[in-house]
């Protein structure tokens, strides 16, 4: 009862005074669910998502002493994740491009969401535009937060959300998204979204 | 490039207005990420103790109801009649960091003590009343200011003194105070 109801901040700040393990698993439930739901939809994988969120809080833990009670912890580690997940890639040598479609690159992305027509859209564009739509329409960052997070201008977030949007509408409008690459579909992945 | 976009920018896009922002992460996770976490020395194991130190603290403070009941019901010999200190104030009874609860062995000597400062409160006619408060606590609001701990405080009296002063003085006699806790003294304001 008292995780369901003690909020965000309450339980942050009792974590940053005792740093013990019975808070941090308070911080942990109350915050992890949202960051999970961002991590599956950036990465649209499960490994990479666990990864992703993994990294997320160690990285969080080890700079709470740098975040500023003015900002919303949500915001703060949601940022902390999209920039885990941006070096992720970076550093793949395969993806260089992340305003570039790719049709056949992930396919192990698709899988997860097989039967979710708008999830599968979302990983069906590409990842920049998909960080942007995801950022600014689900997780409620604004365009002057997702362009630092980004590293990016204001006004390319604006415009990438546009863009966005409209290959999101049309993916969905054409009922088909990304192919049929979901041959080997791991339906307990699937299961794990709905 | 702005005038084909069909809604406003600011506006949530509609597709992902029934979408649920949080997905439930898989259960094995939270340890994966706390041994992670371990691992690099970014947990202390100080909830831990202070846990155990909590739970044996609520025993110790098992005292409150029963020496509450003493001084009301049982009458006490050679208590003073109430009111003869002019002004009614409460003890505010916190864990604080330095307390130490009593170990499991000697619970029933701490109990004892505090029975037995209780007991010459009411034979002062000092006591009006106290409560021993449940470990357990809800939050809603603004988290509580740096320093204090939601739940912390385990209970309180409201005990009669001249002045604050005096208060205190009753409170800093006290085994709490001795046992490394931390005892607030405010005067009711009622009592005025």
């Amino acid at each position: 009862v008292i995780e369901s109801i003690e909020s965000i901040e309450a339980a942050l700040a009792r974590f940053r005074r005792d740093r013990g393990e019975r808070s941090f698993r308070r911080l942990y439930r109350l915050v992890t669910p949202r960051l999970w739901g961002l991590a599956l939809r950036l990465s649209g994988d499960r490994g990479r998502a666990e990864e992703l969120v993994q990294e997320t809080w160690l990285r969080a833990v080890r700079g709470l002493g740098g975040f500023e009670d003015r900002a919303r912890f949500t915001t703060w580690s949601s940022g902390i994740l999209v920039r885990c997940w941006w070096e992720l890639r970076r550093d793949r040598s395969d993806h260089h491009d992340p305003w570039q479609e790719e049709e056949a690159i992930e396919p192990r992305e698709r899988r997860i969401v097989e039967r979710l027509d708008l999830e599968r859209a979302l990983l069906a564009v590409a990842p920049g535009y998909r960080a942007i739509v995801l950022l600014h329409d689900l997780y409620g960052h604004t365009h002057e937060e997702i362009a630092r997070l980004l590293a990016i201008e204001v006004g390319t977030s604006k415009s990438q959300l546009a863009r966005g949007r409209r290959a999101l509408r049309s993916l969905l409008e054409a009922g088909e998204p990304g192919g049929s690459d979901t041959t080997d579909t791991d339906t307990t992945d699937s299961e794990a979204m709905a | 490039m702005r005038e084909h976009e069909p809604q406003d920018d600011d506006a949530g896009f509609e597709c992902l207005a029934d979408v649920p922002a949080a997905l439930p992460p898989p259960p094995e996770l939270e340890g994966r990420v706390i041994e992670r976490l371990r691992s690099q020395g970014l947990l202390t194991k100080g909830a831990a103790i202070r846990r155990r130190g909590w739970l044996l603290a609520a025993v110790a403070l098992g005292i409150f109801g029963t020496g509450v009941v003493v001084g009301r019901s049982l009458a006490v010999p050679g208590a003073a009649p109430r009111a003869t200190y002019g002004q009614t104030y409460a003890l505010l009874l916190y864990a604080g960091p330095a307390f130490a609860a009593a170990v499991s062995e000697r619970e029933a000597e701490r109990v004892a003590e505090y029975r037995g400062w209780m007991e010459g409160l009411v034979r002062q006619g000092r006591v009006a009343s106290g409560e021993k408060l449940d470990d357990r606590f809800l939050l809603v609001g603004e988290p509580l200011p740096e320093g204090l701990e939601p739940g912390g405080l385990l209970g309180f009296f409201l005990i009669e003194a001249t002045s604050l002063e005096s208060a205190a003085q009753v409170a800093a006699a006290s085994p709490h105070v001795r046992h490394g806790g931390s005892v607030e003294i405010r005067q009711v304001a009622s009592g005025r």
